[in-house]
């Protein structure tokens, strides 16, 4: 095993331009909100973001104008929280391209990423004008076998997974506590992945229970400590309540094109 | 004991699920997750998973947000199932609710999530899209959507986009702040109207022509329900929608 600790200034930079990344966690819960905060600041452009529910971290990306496509099938902030200011601003501008999915078919485009095949059939779908808009993503077929029709969607391997947890090695095996949402799977599809971790913690802790690892230390390219690395968010049994005068200023800025006011405050004095 | 549209809705939605089910909602879902614990509260048998990954979580613990991804909907859990599993429950034909939410929906019932105004490409407002939605409508046994602001913006003659359909040959109904209607020969019906509104507020609110001139009124929440209600949702979570 490969020792992979690295600063966030080192994971962030591994980022390059017009790559797809997965971006982990669902909607404020668990996002790798401090690694985006830090790369919305490098000023990347194109990139493409995939992931289920998506929320606060693939917004900051959107809201610096670092993204070109998102294939999504949730994209907010739930309840009072409310629409993702900067992915909205984006698609309303005709800069960002939405595919959007239903949360199977986002799945099975990553399913079939991580499988190694070209598309893969999904369930239901059907008579949903997504499937018009968006051939280059969904198309229908004809079963070989009985003739039945199918939707297919094609399939997306991300260059890197980025998730927060909660406990990782330095080489790279991770554990996230409670709600995984689709994060092993990104991990699964993604050629690399880059974590964000709540506490760096002992091998062996890992060699307890090998079958509560969520991560092995193989698919990981980058380890950073990141305490509180999913704030203004929510890490299920650390901090459970959204921290809304954040996400106030946020939106804030958003509307009044201060983005890189924004991030100067929430991550000064952070590496 | 007084209720509201709040309670009226909660305890709707609850009076869906019946023994032996197998219940879903998704994110942003507060009123689904408190008429769950309603059911369970009133010693409805059934099975109930989420997006936080719980398998019948421990739904006396009180909810403390509206998020319905939080811890709240995992502990207790006796094992977990993630929502990857939950859409294969679904596609293989083994989920019998779920319950969902829309921007627009027109009277066959296909839902609006994605968009408002201009085009698909440069829309004038850009929704967050139907999560769930175009998967769970054509392929769950029963699919009960709920809107907490019934108005003609939202029930409307003609949805910008359809995001998600259901398919008519399953069961399919719609539970808003003021009435219940279901999907029949491929169009919603208006079945019936809760006791603190009118059929003339109905129509009034609603985008499609309701031709009835008589409809019958939904069974008020018990006594019994409200109270269970106060006890599983002392937060008032359930008012975050409203």
């Amino acid at each position: 095993m490969q020792r992979k600790l690295m600063p966030m200034s080192s994971a962030v930079s591994l980022i390059e331009d017009g790559q797809l990344l997965a971006v982990g966690g669902s909607a404020l819960h668990r996002n790798p909100a401090v690694f985006c905060h830090q790369l919305a600041k490098l000023n990347r452009t194109r990139l493409r973001l995939v992931g289920v529910a998506q929320g606060y971290a693939s917004d900051v990306l959107c809201a610096g104008n670092c993204v070109d496509t998102v294939y999504f099938s949730f994209f907010g902030f739930e309840n009072e929280f409310g629409l993702a200011p900067g992915f909205r601003k984006g698609c309303q501008e005709g800069k960002i391209k939405a595919v959007e999915g239903s949360c199977i078919s986002i799945i099975a485009a990553l399913r079939a990423g991580g499988y190694g095949i070209p598309f893969m059939p999904v369930g239901g779908m059907w008579e949903s004008e997504l499937l018009d808009v968006r051939p280059d993503f969904f198309q229908v077929m004809t079963s070989p076998f009985n003739g039945e029709k199918v939707v297919v969607v094609r399939a997306l391997v991300p260059d890197w997974a980025i998730i927060h947890v909660h406990e990782a090695d330095e080489y790279g095996n991770a554990r996230i506590i409670g709600s995984l949402f689709q994060d092993q799977l990104l991990t699964r599809a993604a050629r690399k992945t880059i974590i964000t971790a709540e506490r760096i913690v002992d091998t062996e802790s890992f060699q307890i229970n090998p079958a509560l690892t969520t991560v092995p230390h193989f698919q990981v390219e980058a380890v950073v400590l990141a305490p509180q690395g999913a704030k203004p968010g929510i890490c299920f049994g650390e901090y459970e309540t959204v921290e809304a005068g954040c996400m106030k200023a946020y939106s804030r800025a958003i509307k009044e094109g201060a983005l890189d006011h924004f991030l100067a405050i929430t991550t000064e004095g952070r590496a | 004991m007084g209720y509201g549209p709040a309670e009226m809705m909660c305890v709707a939605l609850s009076r869906e699920i019946k023994d032996g089910d197998m219940v879903f909602h998704g994110l942003a879902s507060p009123v689904p997750m408190t008429a769950v614990k309603l059911a369970k509260s009133m010693g409805r048998n059934f099975t109930y998973v989420n997006i936080a990954g719980g398998v019948d979580p421990k739904w006396e613990s009180p909810a403390v947000t509206g998020s319905t991804l939080s811890s709240n909907l995992y502990h207790g859990s006796a094992a977990t199932y993630g929502l990857d599993e939950i859409m294969d429950l679904a596609c293989s034909g083994k989920l019998d609710i779920s319950f969902l939410s829309f921007v627009q929906m027109n009277q066959k019932g296909e839902i609006n999530m994605s968009y408002i105004g201009g085009d698909y490409d440069k829309p004038k407002l850009r929704l967050p899209g139907g999560a769930g939605s175009a998967t769970l409508a054509p392929v769950t046994r029963r699919t009960t959507v709920w809107k907490t602001k019934q108005d003609k913006n939202s029930l409307v003659e003609k949805v910008q986009f359809v995001t998600a359909a259901p398919d008519p040959a399953k069961e399919f109904s719609v539970i808003t702040n003021l009435c219940i209607f279901r999907l029949k020969n491929g169009l919603l019906e208006l079945e019936s109207i809760f006791p603190y509104t009118t059929l003339q507020e109905v129509k009034e609110n609603t985008g499609w022509p309701i031709n009835q001139t008589d409809v019958q009124v939904y069974p008020a929440p018990t006594a019994e329900e409200l109270s269970a209600l106060a006890e599983v949702d002392p937060n008032g979570i359930r008012n975050i929608e409203f």
